[in-house]
This record gives structure tokens, sequence and C-alpha cells, in this order.
């Protein structure tokens, strides 16, 4: 190609292109600004009630990922190789947490496992256990709106390993279970990573249902996210612990996505 | 009925006033847009008292804007448009002070706690049954004016010889969690969540599924609520006259209407 004027689109699309890279950078800018600027907001970094938000939303996440692998990988599997009965109307519902707004999850967990719950209300007659207001309400809550992220990338996964090769193990004497292990995982290792990265970073940022599911209570439910809502509104922590805990949450966020990019590379290779 | 319009009779412009504002501009008519953020306690009163003050000055505007006073007052002071705040406590109204976004502050109307039960429950029958082992209890979060004056009343009780040392650590092992503004308590209470909640007396009429359990006067705490102008505001005249319908007879008629106290005069 030969070098030219730029032409009047070209400045356009720079122009355009500058202007949402600034959106996305500034609002971030501003986070690390105010955290350098103002040293209550560092102060606050040191909170231990900044520790206990984390400690909450680590433990919470990281079962409502294994949940996830646990229950997910199995599902997928059926839904990328199997014509399963009800496997269209499964396929759909698994779509709805990841379309609908966190706070309808919230409330439509209520009535299935609250107190007066379909479910809730026969569990707490018989063993006068209830779900709300625990960390497993929490779990529960970040399970169902990240865990078909999970489902969707793996099944896509499943998709993309070639059904012959599991075919042609299987002709060699190995069993189900030992192909799935052996040649279908690893096969499909690269999407199945990414889902589970993506499917933690949701639950990472899950608010809306966890605070109508849960509720809110500093080293029991109070997640990372829940924290910088209780500090916004007025608790101690106040402003500068909402930035702080904001910053913790951007830290974990960017291992987040630093792992996601180092899997892509991976699974492409 | 309470609002009759003979009580309205200083605000309105007469033709002499209306003469004056033409000749002199620095005193604009009461008209246009507000927006007014309020405890989210004042929901159903606020919104009467705009409705009337609407029809009286035609040509405004208010929107209403409902949260904890906790966070209205984060919002004002980072710099979020508002012409008025109405907060349920003092320490909000202060926290807005001292940033210079407001430079008074006058108490409009009083409020009482009181707890909140679902209909029917039998958990909580008496202030003391808070301290009741499994009890499921909700509370404002800390800096919500609500949660606040929980606090303060059980810092009370536990002062008391009937309720004695350690009754305020057994209640606050029962919350089970500290929700965002007086509304979002109810909620808990209304969903059948939580047996039982600390809320205002005026919460209690705009939720049918749930039923009030007295506080002893002696452990009760009067909630005060103030009013100003915010100082950012574009509107100002307006803003103003706003401030002075509520504290004046219309607007306490509303705030009495549901169940609030106006203070001594």
């Amino acid at each position: 190609m030969t070098l030219r004027r730029p032409s009047g689109i070209t400045l356009a699309v720079v122009l355009l292109a500058t202007v949402f890279a600034l959106f996305f950078l500034l609002p971030f800018a501003g986070l690390i600004w105010r955290a350098i600027e103002d040293p209550r907001a560092r102060e606050a970094l040191g909170d231990p009630a900044v520790g206990t938000a984390l400690r909450v939303s680590l433990i919470t996440t990281l079962i409502s990922v294994a949940l996830s692998l646990l229950f997910g990988t199995p599902v997928a599997y059926l839904l990328a190789r199997r014509q399963i009965p009800g496997g269209a109307v499964l396929d759909a519902l698994l779509d709805l947490p990841i379309v609908l707004p966190p706070t309808v999850a919230g409330v439509a967990l209520l009535t299935a496992f609250g107190r007066r719950g379909l479910l809730g209300e026969p569990i707490e007659a018989f063993t006068g256990l209830s779900l709300p207001f625990t960390m497993l309400a929490v779990i529960v809550a970040q399970t169902f709106v990240a865990a078909p992220l999970y489902v969707r990338a793996a099944r896509a996964g499943f998709e993309a390993v070639d059904p012959e090769l599991e075919a042609i193990a299987r002709t060699l004497g190995a069993s189900r279970a030992h192909v799935f292990r052996r040649i279908t995982i690893p096969l499909a290792r690269g999407p199945l990573l990414a889902g589970a990265v993506l499917c933690w970073a949701r639950a990472l940022g899950e608010l809306g249902a966890t605070l109508i599911f849960a509720g809110s209570l500093a080293g029991r439910t109070q997640t990372l996210p829940l924290a910088v809502i209780a500090a916004f509104e007025g608790g101690p922590l106040g402003l500068p612990g909402a930035v702080a805990l904001s910053l913790v949450l951007l830290a974990v966020a960017l291992l987040l996505l630093g792992t996601l990019r180092l899997v892509a590379k991976r699974g492409l290779a | 009925m309470a609002c009759g319009g003979d009580t309205a009779a200083p605000a309105t412009p007469s033709a002499t006033t209306t003469a004056s504002a033409a000749t002199t501009p620095t005193a604009p008519p009461v008209t246009g847009e507000i927006i007014v953020s309020a405890a989210s306690s004042l929901t159903e009163a606020f919104t009467d008292t705009v409705k009337a003050f609407e029809a009286k000055y035609a040509g405004t505007k208010v929107t209403l804007n409902f949260a904890s006073s906790a966070a209205l007052a984060t919002q004002v002071n980072e710099g979020s448009p508002a012409d008025v705040f109405a907060s349920a406590d003092k320490a909000q109204m202060d926290n807005v002070k001292a940033e210079r976004k407001a430079a008074s502050g006058a108490v409009f109307a009083l409020n009482r706690l009181v707890i909140a039960k679902p209909k029917g429950s039998t958990a909580v029958a008496t202030y003391a049954d808070l301290a009741k082992p499994n009890l499921k209890l909700v509370l404002a979060a800390d800096g919500v004016p609500v949660g606040n004056y929980a606090i303060q009343s059980l810092a009370a009780a536990e002062k008391s010889v009937a309720f004695g040392a350690g009754f305020q650590t057994k209640v606050m092992a029962n919350v089970k969690s500290r929700e965002a503004n007086v509304r979002a308590v109810l909620t808990k209470v209304q969903l059948g969540e939580a047996d039982a909640a600390i809320v205002y007396s005026t919460d209690i009429a705009t939720a049918p599924e749930v039923e009030p359990v007295a506080i002893p006067d002696a452990y009760n705490v009067t909630a005060e609520y103030f009013i100003a102008p915010l100082t950012g505001g574009k509107n100002a005249k307006t803003a103003a006259a706003f401030v002075a319908f509520v504290r004046g007879a219309e607007g306490q008629a509303f705030l009495t209407k549901r169940g609030f106290t106006s203070p001594p005069r």
C-alpha cells in the first residue's frame, strides 16, 4: 500500500475510537486517581473490613465455580453430544440467567428457596433450616447467575472435539470414562478453562441476586461488591472505603483477565 | 380537610408581588423543575406533598429521589444534582453541611421506632424477644439513620435493669442482614424471610403483610427529620418554596396523616 493523506473517513474512525477508548479508560483512571489523592482511601485498603469482604468473596466464588464445574460439565457434554429429551428447553433455560437482570434472579430464587418458597418452605418445615441470609445462599445466587456462562463455553468446547477420535479410542478398548478423561477433556481444555474463568469473574461481580436472596452481613454474606454498596451508602468505611474495595475488585478482575488471556493463547497453541 | 386553601395565603403570589417580580428580575417566580432527595421513609408522605405543591404552584415539577439518607448524602456530596435534601437524621444533614452543600437544616418531622414482624408470626411478642436464640432479625446498615436509631435503642435497653448487660450482644447475634434502607429492611419482613426488624412506626402502614410490636417508650428513640435547600441547586426559589411548604401547615398535614409527628414550634 502506498502512503496517502488520511481521508475524512480515517479521521472519523480514529476520533470515534479515541473517544470510545477514553470512555473506558477514564473511570478506572478516576478510581486510581482517587486512591492516590485521598489518603483515607489508602488507609481503608488496610481496614480489616476489606479483608473480611475479600475472604467472603473468595470462599463463596471458589465454591460456586467448583459447583459449576461439577454439575455443568456433564450437562455441557450431554448438550453437545446427544439429542437428550428436553435438551432444547434446558438450553434456553440456561440462557435465561445470562440475559435476565440479576435482581430478577434474586426474586426468583426467593420464590423457590426462600422461607415461603416452593422448596424452601417444606425444607424448613422438616429440618428447621432456611437458606436466605447464609453463606450457602450467596453460593446459590452466584452459581445461578454464573454457571450458565461455563456451560455455554464448555458445550462449544465439546462440540469442537471430533467425535471420531472418541469412537476410535472406544474401538481400541478404552472405557467411556477413560475416553472422556484422556481424550475429550484434554482436547476441550482451552474452552473449559476459559469458561471457568468467565464463570468465576461473573460470580465475583454478583450483586443484585445476592443482595435480594442472601442479604448483606459482614463476614457472612457481604461479598466485595456488597461491601462497596454498604460503604457507598453511608457505612463506616465511607466513600474512601468504597474506592478501596473497588480497587481490590479491580485487581482481582485484572488477574482473572490475565489468566483468561493466557488460557486463550494456550488453547490456540 | 387539613390542607385547606386558607392556610396557603402567605405564599400565594398576590397581584402586588407579581408586579414587583416584574420590576425586580432578582426575584424569579416559583416555577420550573426541582429535584428533592428524600429519606425512603418519606415515600408516601412526600408523594402526597408533591402533588399538592405542584397543584398550588402551577408550572412547577418536583422529581422525588428516595434512598437512605446516608446514600443521598453521599450522592449530594459527590455532586449529583438536587435542590432539596430531606434527611431522616441530623448526622446525614451534618455530612452535607460539612461539604457546604447546605447552609441550614430545620427539623420538620418526628418519628418513632417499632418492631415489624410478619402478620400472624408468633416468634416475637415483646421487645425482649429480640434476644431469643435463633431469631432472624434484620436491621438497616451502619450509617443508615434507622440502623443507627435501632442501635441507640438497643444500647438504651442494655443500660436498663429490665434487660441488662448482654441484651444488645444477644440481639446483635440474631442480626442476619444489614439492609441499605428502611424499605429494604421492611421487605425482608414482608417476604417472611426475617422474623423481625426494627423500622419506623410510619413504615408499618405501607406493608399489609406486616404488623407492629411496640418498643417501650423508655428504650425508644425519636427520629428527627431535617430538611434544607441545597446550595448547588439550580432553582433556589422553588426549592425554598418547597421547604416552606413542607414545614407549613399543608405539608405538616400530609406528614401527620402518614403517622409522623410535627416538631414543637
